[in-house]
């Protein structure tokens, strides 16, 4: 297992961060050069664990090929994903870990200023995330190599700005909205310069990459999604929690052996914007390759009713949609119109026809990953749970 | 470079986004948030083409083409999406084109019209708002408004002001001045550049008779 040490006891100062094999990395990475930081993560197959999964190896070489002086490293700690606290952990129990992926980052593209993106949700862990850049930034100076200043900077809990180029958008004090792609951040992100957006979990895989090599990386999980995966697990379960495991490990093993369910009627997979899976297909891989998203697990019991569920599911979307563009603002609004009128026993087939039109529209024309995203669980649920759709339709929830 | 539209191939400069190679080559594409004069915000999503291999659809307005690019811009996927866009804002629009002043000059009824769109029968979402007559030629009627972001983007890169702001977010987001108050004399003076672009009658510039403006709709080019 690559993070469990450092999520299971807290990490109270570098020196006990330094005694876990901390900083190691970094001295490594300081003389290793930026071309054989790049080739050793990308030879691990890293992806981003944030849902998206693009090869972080390929994402560095991107922003180390712009040659530009000034560039940026942003750490994405806007985890605002309904149901994940995967980087809280992190962030909680060992920040030292994630400001070491964030420099060794720096180090790989030649970028000497990071910014950390903390949703205002977790504003209580300001104090410690600062004591932690303090001294990191004290012990890379002394390091020679390694100049690198740390910023932390704290959303005002919009959903949207997890985005990348929302939150690019957001720290340059302006609206946070999705800008227009391309041009990708790794070529003109924060301030026009190029700006690598790594999410915290990723970042925290680095060191130990650089540390034990990308072969020991890449013998972990299946052909096309390496290493191993943090995954939070909530709802009905007895043990709700964050877990490590493998990348191609089984759903059930997740959420009947180590969360303990007894009862599970479905599961969604990747928070509000991930996909429904029934609780008789445990046997789905959680890789890239079958359902992974950003690692939030939520299981839902017997006692659910998966309308009323996906009523709550689209308020949610309803809520955070930031109204730039058309199908997510609008469509957005109309669904949960919709999904009302079903629950209060006033739907019609028609309805359930409108859902499906508005959401194939939301999924191919949003502009960014929110609206592209926010109908996929009412997708699955029309498709896996379509009876209770229509007992709704026709008596209410 | 070369690049393919709907099975022709045509040349294309670099930079050029697929909405300027399309229109060069005789290929309408409907606009709607989009406005030669101001930069691209893509916000519509009425413009969107298929590109092969591409996944998404992409809009045609803000995207600049690739060498080989294959780009189809009339697939049913594609006209699909446009029509359930156009009546998703059309759900969310004003109903009173009949004493509309921007009636027969709305390009939101032109695109409408060009999709065959007649009437939206989603869930009417439009709660009355603000009308402000407070300025001596700017009328506001915030029903009308469809976000585009014209106004915004004129004043910002035409007028060089920064009078209008988008507030509040998702459905409810509006174009709003700094504070949300009625637009008056002493926050702009006369350029009215801003209703100028507005493609629906959500600005309307009261100083100019209706004779002046160009019509439209029913130019001829509705296919």
């Amino acid at each position: 297992m690559i993070l469990k040490k450092y999520i299971t006891r807290k990490t109270e100062s570098l020196d006990a961060y330094r005694a876990l094999g901390g900083l190691t990395a970094l001295q490594k990475a300081a003389g290793m050069g930026r071309k054989n930081i790049i080739d050793e993560i990308k030879k691990s197959q890293l992806r981003g664990r944030a849902g998206a999964g693009f090869p972080t190896g390929f994402k560095l070489e991107m922003a180390e090929q712009v040659q530009e002086p000034e560039k940026f490293v942003i750490c994405n700690a806007d985890e605002g994903e309904v149901g994940t606290f995967k980087d809280r952990e992190l962030l909680k129990n060992c920040p030292y870990l994630v400001l070491e992926g964030m420099m060794i980052a720096g180090l790989a593209v030649g970028a000497r200023q990071g910014y950390m993106y903390l949703r205002t949700e977790y504003s209580y862990l300001i104090d410690d995330i600062r004591r932690a850049i303090e001294e990191m930034e004290e012990e890379a100076l002394s390091l020679g190599k390694c100049d690198f200043r740390l910023e932390l900077f704290v959303g005002a809990g919009a959903y949207i700005c997890g985005e990348e180029t929302a939150l690019i958008e957001s720290i340059e004090q302006r609206r946070g909205e999705p800008r227009l792609k391309p041009p990708y951040p790794t070529n003109s992100g924060l301030f026009g310069k190029p700006t690598l957006i790594i999410n915290v979990e990723t970042l925290s895989n680095l060191p130990w990459i650089i540390v034990n090599g990308s072969e020991a990386f890449s013998s972990i999980g299946t052909e096309m999604s390496k290493g191993t995966k943090l995954f939070s697990v909530s709802g009905d379960v007895r043990r709700p929690g964050v877990y490590e495991l493998p990348l191609g490990t089984s759903l059930r093993v997740l959420v009947i052996d180590k969360a303990c369910a007894n009862d599970v009627k479905a599961v969604q997979i990747g928070g509000a914007s991930g996909r429904i899976v029934a609780g008789d297909d445990l046997e789905r891989l959680l890789c890239f390759e079958d359902v992974l998203g950003a690692g939030g697990v939520v299981v839902f019991n017997s006692s659910r009713n998966m309308v009323e569920m996906m009523r709550e599911n689209m308020a949610f979307f309803l809520h955070e949609s930031c109204g730039k563009c058309i199908p997510c603002r609008e469509g957005n609004y109309v669904i949960n119109r919709l999904l009302s009128r079903i629950c209060d026993g006033d739907g019609s087939e028609g309805d359930v026809t409108m859902i499906r039109e508005i959401a194939a529209s939301m999924g191919d024309s949003s502009l960014c990953g929110l609206g592209i995203s926010a109908p996929t669980g009412l997708l699955d649920t029309l498709q896996l749970f379509e009876p209770e759709f229509r007992e709704a339709i026709s008596a209410g929830v | 470079m070369k690049i393919q539209i709907n099975g022709n191939e045509v040349e294309a400069g670099e930079g050029d986004t697929i909405l300027e190679v399309s229109r060069r080559n005789g290929i309408y594409i409907p606009t709607l948030c989009n406005h030669d004069d101001l930069s691209p915000v893509g916000s519509c999503r009425v413009c969107v083409v298929e590109v092969k291999n591409n996944g998404n659809l992409i809009p045609a307005c803000s995207s600049t083409v690739r060498s080989l690019m294959n780009i189809e811009t009339g697939t049913p996927r594609v006209l699909q999406t446009r029509r359930t866009n156009l009546k998703l804002l059309l759900a969310n629009h004003a109903d009173n084109c009949l004493v509309c002043d921007a009636a027969n000059l709305c390009e939101l009824r032109k695109v409408a019209a060009e999709l065959g769109i007649t009437n939206s029968y989603f869930i009417k979402s439009r709660t009355a708002l603000m009308m402000d007559q407070c300025h001596p030629s700017i009328q506001r009627d915030l029903s009308k408004c469809i976000l585009c972001r014209r106004c915004v983007r004129a004043c910002r890169e035409i007028a060089e002001k920064e009078v209008w702001a988008v507030a509040f977010r998702g459905h409810d987001s509006r174009i709003v001045l700094r504070d949300d108050a009625e637009l008056k004399m002493e926050d702009c003076e006369d350029c009215t550049v801003c209703a100028d672009v507005c493609p629906v009658g959500a600005l309307i510039n009261t100083s100019k008779g209706r004779a002046e403006k160009e019509p439209c709709l029913y130019e001829g080019n509705i296919t």
